[in-house]
């Protein structure tokens, strides 16, 4: 009987009303909304912070916002560094906003052909599983106040998870089972231990600085942001990042040219729509991480009218400048090699880190954060 | 299956599945002909077709429209079929270009298809090549066409009276003399002539020397051309020689003289290492019978001549002993009649549309 | 008229009919021998985002290139079997269709053998024009193929910006023969029409712009770190090789041969223009580029001078005397009189061969006329894709997997001209 007490209880309104998201700007018309029966109901729930960072931010539907965009902004970009327009006449008044949609769309009504030799139950689960690592680290993911999961251990949770996503694009291209797919796999597994361990030395880096693995904690502690305590941390931390996400010049394990996108080489339809965005979605996780290490993530000038959206809004603008440099390297660099990024990381980028490292010992014992 | 396909076609969804194909048209990467020029262009920054929401993107899967890139060759055929088969429904096909319509100036090949044979096509435009701007027209008729479903004319020719277009002071005429095809003519490849070339006279002293008893005869053709008669036993020879100074060969020839029951097999040779010999070709060629078409491959002593030959077997059926890859097929595919270079495989012949006048 | 016309397009059909069967591209035994030997096949083409119209077999050992074979002939569109069935000067059109993009040089060669087996003396105006074209050509196809190298490369900025480039070239070819691409604008005898001082002006402007932004493009990519870094030292051949192999062109002389058809055995008006041979010793895919690049600065400068010297030459006479033969009224411009002058054109009896610098290399046209007939008894092309297929072949032994495609932007490889 208690239980079902506790329980009716962890799922009332007056519960999540307690920890509601206020956003002082909109306040009469939400005290509104949860007057009235259902729609209070429903509108308490969205606004309750844990639910609030799954659905709003950082979660799903930034996240789709985020992917429309960011597709569209990459090639618009390009398009204006490469002396043209990009997409535009889909709908012109806006450039073209709403391209990523379209295609999108085309991806959803297309067939998905499962070829003879695929191994047909993990190709066509794989590319659904693989949104479980890539949307987990969302919740632990803070933006001021409003965070999906809150504990001490955020970082190493959230790490390990990103880490897992590699896994699962070598499962795809072993799924695949074509030769292009083999190649690529085999160049996914190959830069996956290169940046791997540059990638997480530059978080202890920034776990010793704070001498926290909380990410709230470690907002709250960067009056002044990590780049500037530890720029070597950050400079390793954004390489490894372009090397996860496989963006040019390390576009190495997609590269298009050579291995004709590598693991995703048999995927058609939504399928290869979905496979296509895991780099994107990566790269929003990473982005994140980063602006929440380094740039200070919610941080920033308080607006009171906004209340909690305030640091929301902070963070969402610094992902996207992260997002924005990661799409910038498209029009700028060549690809490398899979032996010169290897060499790059496994030497160069091991020793930097060491030294991100190092420093961030220093910092620690000297107390600075 | 079918149902479903009829559902998302012309159910309550098909508007979205329009519209998003239509805003999505991404051609493969399959180029074919020389029409691939006016696609990059079409693609790249004077033109830009991402404009229209199409990028040319990599591989069949994940594309929807292929643009045939002008002419289709047996052996682009297959991979046409092929990769239309790859490519997920909806798809379209754009052929570019006069070859991909009737065969355009290649009509008569002996290696050509037209691709409207191969896949179904949605748009044809015309040109040599065409312009960007008319594959840009293309890619905006097939959007329509995905909205009304059905393809329309999207250019309507206007006539011009040809003679009095300014600038021309007689009138356009059609070619007027028919082909005169000599039916056994006499062919000789080392025509001697008489031209202003010291160095060559003594370079052809030279040979006379070098080559004693290997020739039948060593002439000038020309500036800068010689041309050394010989017979296929002692061609061997005369390479070895020759190899020493001439390093390279520039073309390996067989010409075809079905009345004299014979094939000519020329090796022109030149120089990369010796200055004064870079200019100088020569032309090692000698008469081999029609009925037994062996010749002794000189890649021993010119690596280069190595694909040169394969080819000739290719047009000819001249087997080069010597060469290992003689017997298979390497430009042409294979299922093209062997040897069409020969005088008697006939491909159709020209005909012109002439004006009668009354 | 138009009645006919349509009777005679049922004519017009091609008697093939397309391929239904499968076939395996490999030798069998190479197959088997790569299986025995633990090797891996990867077939690179001709659908695939970093190949042209061609398939390259790879044999691959971990991730180094042991063995390339090519599988040429996928544009192989018949063109010596075609020439022999048509008029010496309906030749022209299909001549130009190997590489369209540098039709200036290629029509040129064919051209030339035709003047050469006539004996005829081009007038000084159309060979200065000549070599004008003939190097717009040549910047157009190093511009194409910088790009291509640069998209083999993922470098779509580097891609675009030569194509761009492309544009202003393309618009002085067609300020002066009227057409984009396929001009077929080099006539036996000299050129179809004379071009007007504005026209050449024009032209003049358009290499200061294209000299202008070239730095552009030296900074994002001929300097790019990655772009050095994906090239230096690959697919090297050395001297000898490229020798043996008979490499043409920009990639020999990026081998340190000077060897250039220009200099050798000068045409039109290149002897009487100040220019040099670029040249490298490493060998290697950057200097195979680099020289390219070097190569669109000299041409630049050659066609400056070219037409700084045709201030001095009147206008008027641009196709020689000796094949107008009785219709000189045509000599600045050839519309109407075409198939007058030129329909019972004869070559004398015998061989004549021409040699090219295109832009991709040598180019060697070999016409064999049996002096009576209106057609050629036989033509060879063989087109500088074709010279240098070996050497590309050859060049890949040894290296990367993904070295391929460096290696092959390098070569500029053009199936269509090397297939002909």
């Amino acid at each position: 009987m208690e239980a079902v007490y506790e329980l009716l209880k962890a799922v009332s309104k007056e519960h999540f009303m307690e920890n509601m998201v206020s956003i002082p700007l909109i306040q009469p018309v939400i005290d509104n909304l949860l007057n009235i029966p259902l729609v209070g109901y429903v509108v308490a729930l969205i606004l309750w912070k844990p639910m609030f960072a799954l659905l709003i931010f950082p979660g799903l539907l930034t996240l789709m916002t985020v992917l429309l965009f960011i597709i569209w902004f990459e090639r618009k970009l390009t398009a204006r560094i490469q002396w043209r327009r990009g997409p535009l006449e889909i709908l012109r008044w806006a450039g073209g906003i709403i391209q990523a949609l379209a295609d999108g769309l085309r991806y959803f009504f297309q067939e998905v052909i499962v070829h003879r030799d695929a191994h047909k139950p993990y190709f066509i689960q794989l590319p659904i599983l693989i949104f479980i690592p890539v949307l987990l680290p969302l919740l632990f993911i803070p933006a001021g106040s409003i965070v999906g999961i809150k504990t001490p251990y955020a970082l190493p949770v959230v790490v390990a998870i990103v880490s897992l996503i590699p896994v699962f694009i070598v499962a795809i291209g072993w799924a695949s089972n074509s030769r292009f797919a083999y190649v690529g796999t085999i160049r996914e597994a190959f830069m996956y231990f290169a940046y791997e361990i540059p990638f997480i030395l530059s978080v202890v880096a920034m776990i010793l600085v704070y001498g926290t693995a909380d990410m709230t904690a470690i907002v709250e502690k960067q009056t002044i942001p990590g780049i500037i305590l530890n720029p070597v941390a950050a400079l390793v931390f954004f390489i490894s990042t372009i090397m996860a996400t496989s963006r040019l010049p390390f576009e190495i394990p997609e590269a298009d040219q050579e291995i004709a996108f590598g693991p995703f080489v048999e995927y058609s339809g939504i399928m290869f729509g979905l496979v296509m965005t895991i780099a994107y979605e990566k790269m929003y996780i990473l982005a994140l991480l980063m602006s929440v290490l380094f740039l200070g993530g919610g941080n920033g000038f308080p607006i009171p009218l906004l209340g909690d959206l305030a640091p929301v809004i902070w963070m969402f603008l610094k992902t996207m400048a992260v997002m924005v440099a990661l799409a910038f390297l498209r029009s700028i660099y060549a690809r490398f090699r899979l032996d010169q990024a290897l060499r790059l990381s496994w030497t160069t980028m091991l020793k930097i880190s060491a030294v991100a490292v190092l420093i961030g010992a220093a910092l620690n014992i000297a107390q600075v954060a | 299956m079918s149902d479903n396909i009829e559902f998302l076609n012309s159910g309550p969804l098909a508007p979205f599945k329009k519209w998003g194909t239509k805003w999505s048209l991404w051609p493969v990467h399959l180029v074919t002909a020389c029409c691939g020029v006016e696609l990059a262009h079409a693609y790249a920054s004077g033109y830009d077709g991402e404009r229209l929401g199409s990028l040319n993107y990599g591989i069949s899967r994940q594309t929807n429209l292929i643009i045939v890139e002008g002419a289709i060759s047996r052996k682009m055929a297959r991979v046409l079929r092929i990769t239309y088969e790859q490519m997920p429904d909806p798809k379209f096909v754009i052929v570019m270009g006069a070859c991909g319509l009737k065969g355009g100036i290649f009509w008569n090949g002996y290696h050509m298809v037209r691709p409207s044979d191969v896949v179904p096509v949605d748009l044809f435009i015309p040109g040599c090549p065409p312009t960007p701007e008319s594959l840009l027209r293309a890619i905006r008729s097939l959007q329509e066409k995905i909205m009304s479903g059905e393809a329309k004319n999207t250019i309507e020719f206007r006539e011009f009276d040809l003679s009095s277009v300014e600038g021309r002071s007689c009138p356009a005429l059609p070619p007027t003399t028919p082909k005169v095809i000599a039916p056994t003519p006499a062919i000789k490849v080392d025509v001697e002539r008489e031209v202003e070339w010291s160095f060559g006279k003594k370079l052809v002293k030279r040979f006379e020397k070098e080559l004693e008893g290997l020739y039948d005869s060593i002439k000038i053709t020309g500036k800068n051309r010689i041309a050394i008669s010989t017979d296929r036993k002692r061609v061997v020879k005369i390479a070895q020689i020759l190899s020493a100074e001439f390093d390279h060969v520039k073309n390996v020839n067989v010409i075809d003289v079905p009345h004299e029951r014979s094939f000519i097999v020329e090796y022109h040779i030149s120089s990369y290492s010796v200055r004064e010999l870079m200019p100088v070709v020569v032309n090692i060629f000698a008469k081999i019978p029609r009925d037994d078409p062996k010749f002794p491959s000189l890649m021993t002593y010119w690596q280069s001549a190595d694909y040169l030959e394969r080819e000739m077997y290719d047009f000819f059926g001249v087997v080069f002993e010597g060469n290992p890859a003689m017997g298979e097929k390497f430009l042409l595919a294979p299922d093209t009649p062997d040897f069409p270079l020969r005088k008697d495989r006939k491909i159709r012949d020209e005909c012109y549309c002439m004006e009668v006048k009354e | 008229m138009s009645e006919r016309e349509g009777e005679r397009e049922m004519l017009l059909d091609v008697p093939v009919e397309p391929p239904v069967e499968m076939f395996l591209p490999i030798p069998r035994r190479f197959l088997e021998d790569a299986y025995r030997n633990d090797d891996y096949i990867v077939l690179v083409g001709p659908q695939h985002p970093g190949s042209g119209h061609m398939r390259i077999i790879l044999r691959i050992k971990g991730d180094i290139i042991v063995e390339a074979i090519p599988d040429p002939g996928y544009v192989h569109r018949s063109m010596e079997k075609l020439a022999e069935n048509r008029l010496y000067i309906q030749n022209i059109p299909l001549m130009e269709r190997p590489a369209i993009m540098d039709t200036g040089n290629v029509t040129l060669g064919y051209v030339r053998a035709i003047e050469q087996a006539l004996g005829i003396e081009v007038p000084e105006r159309a060979k200065y024009i000549r070599t004008v074209l003939a190097e717009l050509s040549r910047i157009g196809t190093h511009l194409y193929d910088a790009g291509i190298l640069a998209v083999f490369l993922g470098h779509t900025t580097g891609f675009m910006w030569p194509f761009a480039l492309r544009e202003p070239v393309i618009e002085a070819m067609t300020r002066i023969s009227g057409t984009r691409i396929t001009s077929s604008f080099i006539i036996p005898g000299g050129i179809r029409r004379d071009v007007p001082w504005e026209t050449l002006e024009f032209v003049r402007r358009v290499t200061y712009v294209l000299e202008r932004r070239l730095k552009g493009f030296e900074k994002i990519f001929i300097k790019n770190p990655s772009v050095i870094a994906r090239l230096k030292d690959v697919g090297v051949l050395s001297k000898q090789e490229a020798i043996k192999f008979g490499v043409v062109g920009p990639f020999l002389r990026a081998s340190g041969v000077e060897y250039d058809v220009r200099r050798v055995e000068p045409y039109e008006a290149y002897d009487s223009l100040n220019w040099d041979v670029p040249v490298a010793d490493e060998g290697d895919s950057y200097s195979r580029f680099l020289v390219r690049v070097e190569e669109i600065f000299q041409s630049l400068s050659i066609i400056r001078q070219a037409i700084n010297e045709l201030r001095s030459i009147p206008e008027g006479n641009v196709i020689s005397p000796d094949v107008l033969d009785g219709y000189e009224e045509a000599s600045s411009d050839i519309r109407g009189y075409f198939y007058r002058v030129f329909g019972n054109l004869v070559l004398p009896y015998g061989e004549y061969t021409s040699l090219t610098e295109a832009s991709r290399g040598t180019l060697l046209y070999s016409i064999i006329s049996d002096g009576e007939s209106n057609v050629p008894y036989r033509v060879r092309v063989v087109t500088p894709g074709w010279y240098y297929l070996k050497g590309f072949m050859e060049s890949l032994r040894g290296e990367r997997l993904a070295d391929l495609q460096a290696i092959y932007g390098s070569f500029g490889y053009f199936p269509p001209e090397a297939d002909r």
